[in-house]
């Protein structure tokens, strides 16, 4: 959840020491960001599979039509 | 393909040195998940990148993978945003600030040590001079806990520009708190009238901090900002944005870049068109104003990059503290004589004025 109140803080200048406590909430972003990308690198990883599969089928098929030429 | 293992590793972070307590550690961890993020963004930017220039992808693929990368860049500025929300003064946490230290005591012992803490507040205090304040640890609590029930951290105090209590509700809520705290009315109406603006006022416990006269300084800074004239405003400001938005050089813009397109050009060594990524040259450099980076590349202290990503107003304020590259200053000076001239009388003004306190 967005901290409005430092949000707010921030804007005047006011300040805040970092901590361990900090840490500790920026490791929690971390790992919410890495789930995130996780599922859109997922996504783009099976796309790409596709791709390499068809371009696969496509070089299959060219063989295939130049043995039937011979 | 990722694997769950590869996301349970990932979930752990970065490679990180330890559970380091120093605020200096703190800080290279923050960084280095920083660097992390940075990484996988890239990634994603670079796969997403390759499937759009595929000549075999087709129409909705290429869609796909353009929505994702720009899901993915969001995400980026999302964690960026919110990490510079609860770590946006953590350039404060400089080697000089931190708990007072055992072996500064002359004897040992933990009676000894609050005596260090207690002069260095002693010390500390003689450095505040009109219009600043301290406030106990529990009125800050309650001051975050009115104006923002969701916080998780407690208020270090700084510059109030303006009265944040600014809700009857706030008010009633501000006093009913205070009141089972057990200050009376007046006391109560005391730390009202000095958040309700134009006054520093710090939580207590920043005094005991060895460093405080550089937090001093910062929020200083921005006090005297807020009350120059119109004019002056005016000039610091026009260096500033300068600065922010439309200074570059290129070597820097290219080591720092994420949009598939620059990536390209710089793997493959080439000059980038400029009339290709106009606006998008713009935005890239709004969110990474290359010349605030350290000569290494990196954010130094991270956080006084972030923060001022986030709000240009802490320009001025980590510039004087020395949080930014040397080049800043230098570049202000030759390219807005008017401006430094501006600056540099409020950086010395202000730490003349605290050295003079420590002399009285």
């Amino acid at each position: 959840m967005e901290n409005v109140l430092m949000s707010i803080l921030r804007a005047s200048g006011i300040i805040n020491i970092m901590n361990q406590e900090v840490l500790e909430n920026i490791k929690q972003l971390y790992n919410n960001f890495i789930k995130k990308t996780y599922l859109i690198k997922d996504r783009l990883l099976k796309i790409k599979k596709d791709i390499i599969k068809r371009k696969e089928e496509m070089q299959i098929n060219e063989i295939k039509d130049k043995i039937d030429q011979l | 393909m990722i694997n769950n293992e590869e996301l349970q590793s990932n979930e752990s972070g970065p490679s990180l040195e330890g559970e380091g307590s120093s605020p200096e550690q703190l800080d290279k961890e923050a960084s280095a998940l920083n660097r992390s993020a940075e990484r996988e963004t890239r990634e994603i930017m670079n796969l997403a990148s390759e499937i759009q220039h595929d000549p075999i992808s087709n129409y909705e693929e290429k869609q796909e993978a353009k929505l994702l990368s720009q899901k993915a860049g969001i995400t980026r500025r999302d964690f960026i945003k919110k990490a510079a929300l609860i770590t946006g003064a953590a350039m404060l946490a400089t080697p000089n600030i931190g708990r007072a230290k055992k072996n500064d005591a002359k004897g040992e012992g933990e009676g000894q040590t609050e005596n260090v803490e207690l002069s260095l507040v002693e010390q500390n205090r003689k450095l505040l001079i009109e219009g600043e304040h301290e406030a106990p640890r529990e009125v800050f609590r309650c001051l975050a806990e009115v104006i923002s029930p969701d916080n998780i951290l407690e208020p270090s105090g700084g510059y109030f520009n303006r009265d944040y209590i600014d809700t009857k509700d706030e008010e009633k809520e501000f006093k009913k708190r205070m009141k089972k705290l057990g200050y009376n009315d007046v006391e109560t109406q005391r730390y009202r009238e000095l958040f309700s603006g134009g006054s520093i006022v710090f939580n207590e416990k920043i005094l005991g901090e060895d460093g405080f006269e550089n937090v001093l300084a910062h929020e200083r800074m921005h006090k005297e900002l807020d009350n120059l004239p119109e004019d002056k405003k005016r000039v610091l400001n026009e260096a500033r944005d300068f600065i922010l938005n439309d200074y570059r050089t290129r070597e820097t813009e290219l080591n720092n870049i994420t949009d598939p397109y620059l990536m390209e050009v710089r793997d493959k060594g080439e000059e980038p068109d400029y009339r290709v990524f106009g606006k998008m040259k713009d935005e890239f450099l709004k969110k990474n104003s290359p010349i605030l980076l350290n000569e290494d590349g990196d954010m130094g202290s991270g956080a006084a990059l972030m923060a001022i990503t986030r709000n240009p107003r802490e320009f001025y304020t980590y510039l004087m503290m020395g949080e930014l590259s040397p080049r800043v200053e230098e570049f202000l000076k030759s390219d807005f004589p008017d401006a430094y001239e501006i600056y540099i009388g409020l950086k010395n003004g202000i730490y003349q004025q605290i050295e003079n306190s420590k002399k009285e």
